[in-house]
């Protein structure tokens, strides 16, 4: 095996920062190899994949020490654009990185810039255009394709100048579970039918975990461990449910994919057989906070929302799923008062929101929007806060003990934009909070969230509804929704479909159920969580059974394309 | 010759954007030299021929009604004005009725609103706007036969980076539309009410921030996917370039003011416009050589290309020759019937073979053609889905 | 509602067409001028070595009318209309052609080949530079207008203005040369506009920034409206005395031939074989896809 990237000692440190980003790290990446990089946000995972092609420095500043080499190279001497036969990056947004507007341009314009014959051009083009299964998207508009296919474009794109190292920082985070999985479904067949090295940094570990050759894990502190996934998933701060489970039970090595955590947990079944999880859905309370009826929102010719009647109660967290385009936004929209509405009523408190000047209308309902962002205008968190407290007329200093609360630790003279997106969203959160609406909604609050994000967010979410909120997030995070949702509703084409307790819709179709249940199936345990509760019932620690795994064994890719 | 497939008919290809604009210039410069109604006529209905005959069926090849449309705006326009502004009539002229007349101030009395509009006037006016619609429709019709991306491809190594500028400009543009719209949605759920200064604000900082990140996000990619890396160039060989070009330019800009100013002697315009372009030509000469860089799938330069490309350039040079000829022929009195000066009508009328000597346009398989529209949909479904008021404030996914 | 709007619009243009301002104005034979009554219009031929052509007019009236009338005629340019003076014609010169006849008259005629205009007003013993449009310029009775080719008149006003002061219809058509001194004259008017002593070729320096200055001024203007761009830049001064002739009041311009209507069926024979063509391959087309 040749080595072809190496890190010797580097170690990196932003313009503005006093703590180096990575420190002293050494490492070399084998040709072939499917590495994973691990991390909780801000641990330095996109400056390490950077520092590949040599964007970082070059293109970020800072100063690095150590040596970065790529195929030999030293990054010092050659820049990102002299690197570029060797190293393809794919960021997260693809749309952002297109340089041309239609695919077969887009696969082109890098070997344009490396100067490849017309003749040979033309044989990859085709080439990687059957690959990736663009064929017939061949002459259509870059933003007319959807979040998958872009993505596939931008992976191809770098494909066909041949790179020896293809770098992905979290290609899939911007996408929707079925754009990520298509997205996912291609990068494994990359390493498997081209031997191509992957350098992955990735959210959804579940997926891509048991493909992967080794593990990079990045600890916060600038420092770096590698090793294979099986042993270092046991201490890492971020791991998949499948993992988790793994530890809990104590299997010996940790199962990576839900069939060999299923091969290996016919004993805790066993164990966990006879036990209810903990009744995690509260009384349900009496009396409705929000009521629609016959609700409809067009776009056009488009039906968006089709006459959903709906009802959320106080002091209950909802789950509205559905496949992209099946209308969650259009509703959560109407639901505000903020987007169109066609017909049908709204009513909250006897009010309907939508004919409320907007500073009454968040009083009563409050939505955080998919891109956060979009609220954030002011300079400083403080500024913000100072902002929400005046449009909500309450006293100044709310705002920041909302924040506070959500999310100790957030520096008043921060930027906003600044902040990771975690704490962004509890800044939008607070903002919204401070009016003390009865109902909150949220539209994808998960996107873009590691696993720790995504826990803090359940913790928040959890409380709101405690204190008597009524509460609905729309999302596709089948893990979130079952760790947080006491009610799920799916909505396919604009209409209801499902509505019922979380525990009972989510386990009804496998494409929705959670790791954990397909684990356990047919034991109703939805959450690890759960599954630790009902371990310390039993009181009884027998020593792990070990599971065999076979190495090799594929999930089946449920949504691919 | 055309290629010929085995069943005796031309292979479809796109023509050269080159040839086409090169056609449609020529034209353009025809009906510049004329305010003859029946060649303007004539001219119209060869661009009208020949876009019907060799457009492709892609979004940018539909625009040419709109350039119509355009064209009947600028007569009307031009008519209008010749009405307000108002022009002199003598008690020959025919006239149609009188605006009332608005005193002007006398240090402005240059202009004249109202008075009487004459017969005479408006049609001088509207054989004059005729002649700007022409042209501008020369223009739609280069817009629609030629694939504007492609003509932005065939710019000069030199001049790439503008292309690249102005083809990223265009694919952002649509992001940029409906990052405003979202922003603008979402400030009614903060209620921030602020007007102004300060609700431009609460729009343009997350706008332009969105718009920032998105900007450096692509110089990230376009580096490290090698653009730039022709940037190997000695100094010294882009200083040259540099220097030539800003010559080249200058000389350009004398020249062509030369040309147009004949109170300069008569030896200066040509000789420096000549002088300019081809300092222009060196710079591009010299900027080429040090491009290390390809193109996909090049347009190739034939017969056909020659045909189109001369027969717009011979359009051109008849009117010019017919305009030396007998200038009152090109440019009849009003209130009299114009003639058709044969040279000209001849040289205008080749321009037609355009129409045939360029390849069939490619089109799509006829399964395939209704497709777009229907994808096309879907994704405003789901651009809809993903923020509202998307679908409704356009109609369609841009 | 249109149907009943176009008589009304009919009526209106027929109103306009005989309710016509100008038809006050009337061009009179030279003898009815006197120093108080109607207004004099000279137009300069000197610079094709052609005579000083003076017509009489009655008040009120416009520059611009007296110049289209009597025998006169002007020709814009297209780019400007017809209120750029490109060209004047007088029916008993050269044919009625109109003089410059080399001018193409379709774009701005370039500086120092222009018609200006001159003004002056009784007992004024000068020009003065008309800085508006003919068609906005009202003179009064006992006034004279001057159009000079490339610079300013070679004339006094005094030498074209109607110095008798006779009882109305004493008859002395006859072009009678004036016989007053050009040399006094050009004495006599040193106040005004220079009368160049320059050469012909050049011109000195002072006259060229002042020409070139009111060109950029007035030439913005011109585009659109009636201004009649004024150019007192001089281009060659004859040294004989100025040839005068009067005007034939009721001499007529040449009639227009309206031509033939044949070209415009040609023409659009061939736009209507092209508009079919067109319909036949849109045709094909969609029937082959």
């Amino acid at each position: 095996m040749t080595c072809i990237v190496r890190f010797e000692r580097v170690s990196l440190t932003y313009a503005d920062a006093t703590e180096p980003v990575l420190r002293e790290v050494t490492l070399s990446i084998d040709e072939g190899e499917l590495c994973l990089v691990v991390g909780p946000t801000g641990a330095g995972k996109s400056s390490l994949l950077g520092a590949v092609n040599g964007l970082v420095p070059h293109f970020t500043g800072g100063t690095l020490a150590g040596r970065v080499t790529v195929a030999g190279l030293d990054t010092a001497r050659h820049r990102p654009r002299e690197l570029a036969e060797y190293v393809g990056v794919v960021g997260q947004d693809p749309l952002a990185g297109f340089v041309t507007d239609t695919v077969e341009q887009e696969l082109a314009y890098g070997m344009e810039q490396l100067a490849v014959p017309a003749a040979t051009m033309r044989k990859r083009v085709e080439e990687t255009l059957d690959l990736l299964g663009l064929a017939e998207l061949r002459d259509r508009p870059l933003h007319e394709l959807s979040g998958g296919q872009q993505q596939r474009v931008a992976i191809g794109s770098v494909l066909t100048a041949h790179p020896r190292v293809l770098v992905l920082d979290e290609p899939t985070s911007a996408l929707d579970p079925t754009a990520a999985e298509e997205v996912l479904a291609t990068i494994t067949r990359l390493v498997h039918d081209l031997g191509i090295t992957v350098l992955l940094a990735e959210h959804r570990l579940e997926r891509v975990v048991q493909y992967a050759d080794r593990l990079v894990y990045l600890g916060g502190d600038g420092s770096v461990t590698d090793g294979p996934p099986a042993e270092l998933f046991r201490h890492t701060s971020v791991a998949p449910p499948v993992v988790e489970l793994g530890r809990l039970a104590g299997w010996q090595p940790l199962p990576l994919s839900v069939r060999d955590a299923r091969r290996a947990a016919a004993g805790l079944r066993d164990r966990l057989a006879g036990h209810q999880p903990a009744a995690a859905v509260p009384p349900i309370t009496e009396g409705e906070s929000l009521r629609a009826r016959r609700l409809v929102v067009r776009h056009g010719e488009l039906v968006a929302v089709r006459e959903v009647d709906l009802a959320l109660r106080p002091g209950q967290v909802s789950a509205l799923m559905g496949r992209n385009g099946s209308g969650k936004s259009s509703l959560l929209w109407a639901l505000q008062g903020a987007g169109p509405r066609q017909a049908g009523t709204v009513s909250v408190r006897g009010a309907d929101p939508k004919r409320l000047p907007a500073a009454e209308a968040r009083r009563l309902v409050g939505l955080v929007p998919q891109t956060p962002t979009d609220l954030l205008y002011l300079d400083t968190v403080a500024a913000e806060l100072a902002e929400a407290d005046r449009e909500s007329g309450r006293p100044a200093g709310s705002a920041r003990t909302i924040l506070d609360r959500l999310a100790a630790g957030i520096a008043g003279e921060q930027h906003p934009r600044d902040l990771s997106a975690g704490q962004q969203l509890s800044l939008v959160l607070a903002v919204q909070l401070t009016a003390a609406p009865d109902v909150l909604l949220l539209d994808e609050p998960t996107r873009g969230l590691d696993y720790q994000a995504k826990q803090a967010l359940l913790g928040i979410l959890r409380g709101l509804a405690d204190a008597g909120h009524s509460v609905l997030v729309a999302t596709h995070d089948v893990e979130f929704v079952a760790a947080a949702a006491d009610r799920v509703l799916v909505l396919a084409e604009g209409e209801l479909v499902a509505d019922g307790p979380a525990s009972e819709v989510v386990v009804a179709s496998p494409a929705f159920a959670p790791q954990t249940a397909k684990i356990l199936s047919p034991l109703p345990f939805l959450t690890v969580p759960q599954v630790a509760v009902a371990l310390a019932e039993t009181a009884e620690t027998s020593a792990a059974e070990t599971g065999t795994s076979d190495a090799g064994t594929a999930e089946p890719f449920g949504g691919r394309r | 010759m055309p290629v010929r497939a085995p069943g005796g008919r031309r292979l479809p290809r796109g023509l050269h954007p080159v040839a086409w604009w090169l056609w449609a210039g020529g034209l353009a410069v025809a009906a510049s030299r004329t305010s003859n109604p029946v060649l303007l006529a004539l001219l119209l209905a060869v661009l009208g021929y020949v876009v019907s005959a060799r457009r492709t069926e892609a979004a940018w090849a539909r625009g040419f009604k709109y350039y119509l449309w355009f064209a009947l705006i600028v007569v009307g326009v031009r008519v209008l004005f010749r009405s307000v502004f108002g022009t002199p009539v003598t008690s020959a002229d025919h006239v149609l009725f009188s605006l009332p007349r608005l005193p002007m101030p006398s240090w402005y009395a240059g202009v004249q609103l109202g008075g009487p509009v004459s017969l005479e006037a408006t049609l001088a006016a509207a054989l004059d706007g005729l002649r700007l619609a022409c042209i501008l429709c020369c223009v739609g019709a280069a817009n629609s036969l030629a694939n504007p991306k492609r003509a932005l491809r065939v710019l000069p190594g030199a001049l790439y980076e503008l292309g690249v500028a102005v083809t990223v400009s265009i694919s952002v543009a649509p992001q940029l539309i409906d990052s405003v719209q979202r922003v603008h949605r979402a400030r009614r759920l903060r209620a921030g009410g602020r007007s102004g200064l300060r609700g431009l604000r609460s729009v343009a900082v997350p706008v332009l921030a969105d718009a920032l990140a998105r900007s450096l996000q692509l110089a990230a990619a376009m580096d490290s996917r090698g653009y730039g890396r022709a940037g190997t160039a000695s100094r010294a060989s882009r200083r040259l370039t540099a220097g030539l070009l800003l010559r080249g330019m200058f000389g350009l800009a004398a020249g062509t003011y030369g040309l147009l100013d004949s109170s300069l002697p008569g030896g200066f315009g040509l000789p420096v416009l000549l002088a300019g372009a081809s300092l222009c030509c060196g710079g591009l000469l010299a900027g080429n050589r040090r491009l290390g860089r390809t193109s996909y799938r090049p347009d190739p330069w034939r017969a056909p290309e020659w045909l189109v490309s001369g027969s717009g350039l011979l359009a051109a040079g008849g009117v010019i020759l017919a305009g030396r000829l007998q200038p009152e022929a090109l440019n009849p009195v009003p209130l009299s019937w114009p003639p058709l000066p044969p040279l000209a009508a001849v040289a205008i009328l080749l321009a037609a073979t355009a129409g045939i000597a360029a390849p069939p346009p490619v089109r799509l398989p006829a399964a395939n053609r209704r497709e777009p529209a229907e994808r096309r949909s879907e994704r405003a479904e789901e651009l809809a889905e993903e923020r509202p008021g998307y679908a409704m404030s356009d109609g369609t996914a841009p | 509602m249109l149907r009943r709007l176009l008589p009304i619009a009919v009526l209106l243009c027929y109103i306009g067409i005989f309710g016509n301002g100008a038809a006050d104005a009337e061009a009179l034979p030279m003898s009815r001028c006197t120093t108080s009554y109607g207004v004099v219009v000279a137009v300069d031929f000197g610079h094709w070595g052609g005579p000083i052509v003076r017509g009489c007019g009655s008040t009120p009236t416009s520059g611009y009318q007296l110049v289209n009338q009597g025998g006169f005629a002007t020709t814009g340019t297209r780019h400007d209309g017809p209120g750029f003076i490109c060209r004047i014609s007088y029916a008993g010169y050269r044919n009625g052609d109109g003089q410059p006849a080399d001018q193409t008259c379709i774009n701005t005629p370039p500086s120092g080949a222009s018609w200006s205009y001159w003004s002056a007003d009784p007992g004024q013993r000068s020009w003065t530079l008309v800085p508006k449009g003919a068609a906005d310029t009202y003179p009064g009775n006992g006034a004279v207008q001057a159009w000079a080719f490339g610079g300013s008149p070679s004339f006094s006003p005094d030498s074209v203005r109607a110095h008798n002061n006779p009882p109305a219809g004493r008859s002395s058509s006859a072009p009678v040369p004036h016989s007053s001194s050009p040399a006094a004259h050009r004495s006599g008017a040193g106040s005004g506009p220079a009368p160049a002593a320059a050469s012909s070729a050049g011109h000195s320096a002072a006259t060229h920034q002042a020409g070139s200055a009111v060109v950029r001024a007035t030439a913005s203007a011109s585009r659109s409206t009636g201004f009649v761009s004024v150019l007192p830049r001089v281009i060659g001064t004859s040294t004989s005395p100025p040839n005068i002739v009067d005007a034939q009041a009721d001499a007529s311009t040449r009639p227009r031939s309206s031509g033939s209507a044949w070209p415009v069926v040609v023409g659009g024979g061939f736009v209507l074989a092209l508009a079919g063509l067109a319909g036949f391959t849109v045709r094909q087309r969609r029937r082959a896809g």
